[in-house]
């Protein structure tokens, strides 16, 4: 049993922070083997993580990992500070340090120890940072608290310095001397860093932080100017509302936002130093300034989300009774006084029950690129096991989603990169014979379309060979010759979403044994969404994912089938239309009717799931839906209308129905099953390619 | 015209230094020593000084603290090699008002000189 001090609250917060700073450390430390990467701010970002996380860890009192993170941090310190350049072993070893960070983390949620041994790590970690000189203390950042409880005499103002000393300057140390005899000349200086005793022949900082009481920022101003090889900041430090605030991450503390004079260069902004946290404290009119019109953010827990979205389902079920409640007093009563206030209150109950669901589902979606980050470290380590060069690209990481489908989505994107990375893309030599860049491009990108998201996964490999996947189709006995070469192209595409069905022609440990796709295929549409490949021989290949976006509440047109009420979602209806039913030609073999001068196959419902023919009356509708590029026609014999429907889980004891994907209460009280048309659709096609049927 | 006073044992560093500052209008003085610097100071008031620091006779340290002491409004500027830092520190405790690295650039010593003059 671990002993932390951490309430449960806490440790909720603790956790997600956490997560969130162990991304920062994996994605920032990817980024970083980049040579065309910023690296300076890169480092800078890491190493605020590490810290951040070191001081949680601390103050739960889980002193191994703390010790780890310190080591990281000093490692990054020396990076940050150019004693270091960055190497592959060095991220290495950060990277590491970063996995070993994850598995304490893991331990605070379970509460089990896991008997982690940090040992090696910290030797890496440790050796590497030893690599060059201790630093020295004049080496850290803005970090210097301001002073706490001075009386500021009429006439003088607290100024906050931050003179930074070009990094040419052979005597550093004479010029730092300098800025505080300027300081002390112009004004008092209250605390510096250094201070004039600690400036001797080996000192070596590269800054001047204090905070000096003076009758004006010019004086300094001027004293400071006639200093060579320094750019001084001079910030007012409370008191004073900032003449200027910027929209910067509190954090960011060494901006100097409220400068008396905007100087050239920047100097603070740009330099490497700044500690995580407090760096900023010196200027509380700063802050003060930042926090308005600023969102102002309150963490909430999916399940309370969860909950609420539950509540709004149920809301609008009964949204939707008490509109078929109305439309029969209507019925009954006329438009009576009474049943008018009723439909009155009604529309606006109606209209209020739309917005909340549209701001419950808005607080529920959450950017893939919560998704995305997790790639960058995924794709690298995948790509060193395997001997491929890949550059990642990514795009629309701001896309949002329902976090129930951002969950359910990472699992099958982390299938289709590594089939991509596995078996889409050639290894560097055969990629330079191939007369190819010999690093392989592996775009990840997301976007929203209409009431759908789509993303795509895409590389520039091999690309699939419908022929190939067909003679392997035979040589492995999922079909006979002639139903192979019967099929298109696409639909021989489609073979490696059939369970089993592998096309590696050597099975290796990452991509597993084929048994992916098909496991892909089924998530994906057991979110109601989709699937679809393109692919060009030589040129590679693209998945695209077509998803809902959201899964608890979506718009379904509801249709009559032999008496019972059947919803099909929206995002698959093409078109409804009226048909006698003397249209509906038999066509070898199988219902279809010709509609715009196509034939489209026709499958009655009547006969699918109850094995009748309905009552022929001269005419029936025929909803067309489109599914993974099949296009089918579904008879009805009514169309009822199109409503928000709340899926529910039909259960255990029905069990999953081919073509039903679960139940609604619909506005009169009655249940209607919701069809899955993915499912059915694939149901229908293995009734075809079967001999039986 | 500003007068400045060069001082360094090595006459090239004088030369070079010299040529430097009358091409930009200013009227110059030399010494090759800090004994000599200080007699130099006391004749003429120069507006300003470049000092080396390693001299013989007598060094630049000392002779700042001299010019100083006889004229405590004296604005010193050393000029040092590197490896210098303690000695900077101390020139600037005894009042230099800055310091330029050898070998220079023109640009430096101009730079230096207008600080100092302003």
């Amino acid at each position: 049993m671990l002993q932390l001090d951490l309430s449960p609250e806490e440790a909720e917060v603790f956790l997600q922070e956490a997560e969130e700073l162990l991304l920062a450390l994996d994605e920032g430390l990817v980024r970083l083997e980049d040579e065309s990467a910023d690296r300076a701010t890169l480092v800078q970002e890491i190493f605020r993580a590490a810290h951040t996380l070191k001081g949680s860890a601390g103050m739960i009192g889980h002193s191994q990992m703390a010790e780890l993170l310190h080591a990281m941090e000093s490692l990054l310190d020396r990076l940050r500070h150019s004693q270091l350049t960055v190497t592959p072993a060095i991220v290495d070893a950060l990277l590491a340090g970063a996995d070993m960070a994850r598995r304490f983390v893991a331990e605070v949620a379970t509460g089990q120890a896991s008997g982690l041994d940090t040992a090696p790590v910290l030797e890496r970690l440790r050796a590497l940072a030893a690599g060059v000189q201790a630093p020295l203390e004049q080496a850290a950042g803005w970090e210097l608290a301001p002073p706490e409880d001075i009386e500021v005499p009429e006439g003088q103002s607290l100024y906050e310095i931050r003179c930074t000393i070009s990094r040419e300057s052979v005597a550093p140390g004479a010029r730092a001397l300098q800025v505080l005899l300027a300081l002390a000349q112009a004004g008092h200086v209250l605390s510096s860093r250094p201070q004039v005793d600690d400036l001797d022949e080996d000192w070596e900082g590269d800054r001047v932080h204090a905070f000096v009481l003076a009758p004006s920022a010019e004086a300094l101003q001027k004293l400071l100017e006639s200093i060579s090889e320094v750019e001084p900041v001079i910030l007012p430090a409370g008191g004073e509302p900032p003449s200027l605030a910027q929209p910067q991450e509190p954090s960011r503390g060494e901006t100097p936002a409220p400068t008396e004079r905007a100087p050239s260069a920047q100097p603070a902004a740009k330099a490497e130093g700044g500690s995580p946290e407090g760096d900023g404290g010196g200027t509380k009119g700063n802050g003060a300034g930042k926090s308005d019109g600023q969102v102002k953010w309150v963490r909430t827990s999916v399940e309370r989300l969860d909950k609420l979205m539950n509540l709004v389902s149920e809301l609008v079920t009964d949204r939707n009774r008490l509109l078929q409640v109305r439309a029969n007093l209507v019925n009954q009563f006329g438009e009576q006084e009474g049943v008018m206030d009723l439909t009155e209150a009604l529309t606006h109950i109606s209209s209020v029950t739309d917005q909340l669901q549209d701001e419950v589902m808005r607080a529920r979606m959450v950017p893939i690129e919560h998704v995305f980050n997790k790639f960058p470290r995924v794709v690298r380590d995948l790509a060193r096991q395997l001997g491929k060069q890949v550059s990642l690209v990514i795009e629309g990481q701001e896309t949002e989603l329902d976090r129930t489908v951002i969950e359910e989505v990472n699992d099958p994107l982390l299938h289709l990169v590594r089939n991509a990375i596995d078996h889409g893309l050639e290894p560097p030599e055969e990629r330079r014979l191939l007369g190819k860049p010999e690093k392989g491009l592996l775009r990840l990108a997301a976007r929203s379309e209409e009431s759908h998201i789509i993303i795509e996964v895409q590389d520039d490999g091999r690309g699939m060979d419908p022929h190939a996947l067909r003679q392997a189709a035979v040589e492995r006995g999922f079909l006979d010759a002639q139903a192979a070469a019967q099929l298109g192209d696409q639909e021989a595409l489609e073979l490696i979403f059939a369970p089993g069905f592998s096309t590696a022609r050597k099975v290796s440990g990452v991509s597993g044994r084929g048994v992916g796709m098909d496991v892909v295929r089924t998530n994906i549409e057991r979110l109601g969404g989709s699937v679809s490949i393109r692919t060009e021989l030589g040129k590679g290949t693209t998945f695209e994912l077509k998803l809902p976006l959201t899964l608890a509440i979506f718009p379904a047109l509801t249709v009559e089938v032999l008496g019972s009420v059947y919803a099909i979602p929206l995002s698959a209806v093409v078109e409804a239309l009226q048909v006698r039913t003397a249209d509906i030609k038999t066509i070898r073999g199988r219902e279809a009717i010709v509609t715009r001068g196509r034939v489209l196959p026709v499958v009655s419902l009547a006969r699918f799931f109850y094995g009748q023919q309905p009552e022929d009356n001269g005419s029936c509708y025929v909803v067309e839906v489109r599914w993974g590029g099949t296009n089918l026609g579904l008879a009805v014999q009514r169309l009822l209308g199109r409503q928000e429907v709340v899926i529910k889980p039909l259960g255990r004891m029905v069990g999953e129905v081919p073509g039903i994907s679960g139940g609604t209460i619909m506005g009169d009280g009655r249940v209607a099953l919701i069809m899955d048309v993915a499912s059915l659709v694939r149901a229908l096609r293995r009734e075809r390619q079967s001999p039986s049927a | 015209m500003p007068k400045i006073l060069i001082v360094d044992d090595a006459q090239f560093m004088r030369m070079r230094c010299g040529k430097l500052l009358e091409k930009y209008g200013y009227e110059v003085v030399e010494a090759e020593n800090g004994r000599q610097a200080v007699e130099r100071y006391r004749e003429c008031r120069p507006d300003a000084v470049l000092m080396d620091i390693t001299m013989p006779e007598m060094d630049g340290l000392e002779a700042l603290r001299e010019i100083r002491k006889m004229d405590p409004a004296a604005r010193v500027a050393m000029l040092t090699a590197l490896g210098q830092q303690g000695v900077v520190i101390e020139a600037i405790k005894a009042g230099a008002k800055d310091f330029i690295v050898k070998p220079f650039e023109q640009e430096r010593v101009l730079e230096s000189l207008r600080k100092l003059l302003s």
